[in-house]
């Protein structure tokens, strides 16, 4: 599993993250070039979804890395623990769980979590999936606004459930979208190696992509944080430590900028969803 | 996707392969249709620059449409909860040129109402009235059973009002001409793609080096994207500008098939000049160094519906030039 490669460059179809702006075009290999020397100089860099200190602290264990299996291959994103009555949830990006719309694949032939995720390490174990779903517009429609998913995972090997092993953020919906996040993440494509966790911290709300206006569904929500492909399903957190929405893609000619969904009444019956899973 | 060229005088399937190998494939579903103004193998150029896809085929669509001054032509369209008001402007009934800006929103979009609130440019709020006789559409050719368009004719009552930025054009209505079109037991096969047929003989025209030259600039809620290809005898040129601005967006785009002289590049790649006509002005100029540092200069503009004068050069472009043998 550790060979597996973002879920977002992997999948023929996909766009989220980095292969996102493919979708637009293949610019090529530019580097990013700044119109203004005012605009250079606070544009979002590399260095800026900077490294935790260690992925296994009590603050940064609820996120980690989902492998997964799909039928095209091995994959890897970003997933958040959430608390819920059953301490097993899991919230992700829909796109690492299932392809858009009706005739989408599930991508669960195998799927794991692996919070704390550091160096090759599971300091707390893995915890493989039992359930998976994903909002019900991205089942039946797709579109990026509706790119939430969820799954429920089955105890570790030594039998802990999730949240009582490494904790659990909290989780709202239907908030304003105006909100400072912190964005967190496993990126695993260049410059990073999806070896530890990384945090983008109290980036406030830009506005919503263009593109979100296009497609049915609440508008999606954009920040300055530099992710490449594997941050997809990384959490959003507002408030210290409450779920609000997940990295969902970004374009291959601006990685400075990550759009990620507006957590609407549909993720609310989504966890209602998983939160039943006995 | 593959539109059959129809009317464009260049080798469109090409084009439009071309198109698609440059822009990549479109993806999501956006109930925005490509603007019908716009000639039909353009559409899926269009649409792939816009990260449209074509409409899905089991959901209904309210249109109506408004004429305006200064040759401004308006459609409104509401779509699964989708408003869009696309303000357009040709150079003529058959031209192969025009401007289109869309202005889009999330509202109400039923069957009998479209209510959409554009910040700074307008506001529409009306309900369907239909009249007239309900048109059943022809099956198409690749569908089995039913494969129908109900077509209702009627007419959208209440306010429409827009006046663009700047109030570049005024329209204060209380009704308009539309209909809405919902879709009848569609079973329709996926046409064959092009992969699909049997191998064929290419003429050496279908080999016409191709030149493609691309420039784009991309801010965290906009966008800028120039194409130019060269096929043949003629060019077609086609910028977008789309720009997210708190409740809504607003996505422009320019075409023009124009003689090939208007983009001419040198045998090196080094430096290659682009002067489409209207609605683009200007010159916009490429030039790379032999270490591979390229610049694209010049006073090319794109004169979109209420953005007149749009540049499309500047620093800030990331730019390609591409060329067959």
């Amino acid at each position: 599993m550790r060979q597996a490669k973002p879920v977002d460059t992997l999948l023929p179809r996909r766009l989220q993250v980095t292969s996102h702006g493919s979708r637009v075009r293949a610019v090529g290999n530019h580097s990013r070039v700044g119109s203004a020397s005012a605009s250079v100089a606070s544009m979002p860099v590399a260095a800026d979804f900077e490294p935790v200190a260690d992925p296994a602290a009590p603050e940064y264990r609820q996120n980690g890395v989902v492998f997964i299996l799909t039928p095209f291959g091995p994959g890897r994103c970003s997933g958040t623990a959430v608390n819920s009555p059953n301490y097993s949830v899991v919230f992700t990006a829909a796109h690492c769980i299932r392809e858009p719309g009706r005739q989408g694949e599930w991508l669960d032939l195998a799927w794991v979590f692996v919070p704390g995720y550091r160096y090759g390490q599971r300091p707390y174990g893995v915890f493989p999936a039992r359930w998976v779903d994903t909002t019900k517009r991205w089942r039946t429609i797709g579109g990026e606004n509706s790119d939430v998913g969820a799954a429920v995972v089955r105890p570790n090997a030594r039998g802990r459930l999730l949240t009582k092993t490494v904790g659990g953020t909290g989780i709202a919906w239907s908030l304003p979208a105006r909100q400072s996040f912190d964005v967190h993440g496993y990126p695993a494509e260049a410059p990073f190696n999806g070896e530890t966790q990384r945090v983008c911290r109290q980036r406030p709300f830009l506005g919503h992509d263009a593109f979100s206006f296009l497609i049915p569904g609440p508008l999606n929500l954009a920040v300055d944080c530099f992710v490449t492909g594997g941050a997809s399903g990384g959490g959003w957190t507002i408030k210290g430590n409450v779920l609000n929405s997940v990295t969902n893609y970004g374009y291959e000619d601006d990685k400075a900028t990550d759009f990620g969904a507006y957590f609407g009444k549909e993720v609310g019956r989504l966890f209602h969803r998983a939160a039943r899973i006995g | 996707m593959s539109d059959r060229a129809t009317r464009v005088g260049v080798c469109c399937g090409l084009l439009v392969a071309v198109a698609l190998a440059v822009c990549g494939p479109a993806e999501g579903m956006s109930p925005i249709t490509v603007p019908a103004g716009i000639p039909a193998p353009l559409r899926s150029v269009i649409a792939a620059r816009l990260h449209a896809s074509p409409p899905h085929r089991s959901v209904w669509v309210s249109r109506f449409e408004v004429k305006a001054k200064a040759g401004y032509h308006l459609v409104v369209t509401g779509l699964r909860g989708v408003v869009a008001i696309e303000v357009s402007k040709a150079a003529g009934r058959k031209a192969r040129r025009g401007a289109i800006t869309t202005y889009v929103a999330h509202g109400t979009a039923t069957t009998n109402r479209i209510s959409a609130s554009f910040p700074g440019v307008g506001k529409i709020s009306v309900r369907f009235r239909p009249s007239g006789r309900v048109v059943k559409s022809r099956p198409g050719r690749r569908c089995r059973g039913a494969d129908r368009y109900t077509i209702r004719p009627g007419v959208f009552v209440g306010r429409i009002r827009f006046t663009g930025e700047n109030r570049y054009v005024q329209v204060r209505a209380k009704r308009a001409k539309g209909q809405i079109r919902r879709p009848r037991r569609l079973r329709c096969a996926s046409q064959p793609g092009a992969g699909a047929r049997s191998s064929r003989a290419m003429k050496d025209s279908q080999f016409a080096s191709p030149g493609v030259l691309e420039a784009g600039w991309r801010e965290p809620l906009a966008a800028t994207e120039l194409l130019a290809l060269r096929l043949g005898a003629r060019i077609l040129c086609f910028a977008s500008r789309e720009e997210s601005l708190g409740s809504m967006a607003e996505i422009r785009y320019a075409f023009a098939v124009a003689p090939a002289r208007s983009f001419t590049q040198n045998e090196a790649l080094t430096a290659a000049k682009l002067k489409p006509p209207w609605p683009f002005a200007g010159t916009g100029r490429y030039t790379a160094s032999p270490q591979g540092v390229r610049s694209w200069g010049g006073d090319l503009r794109a004169s979109f519906p209420g953005a007149p004068g749009f540049p499309l050069t500047g620093p800030e472009f990331r730019v390609r030039l591409a060329s067959g043998f």
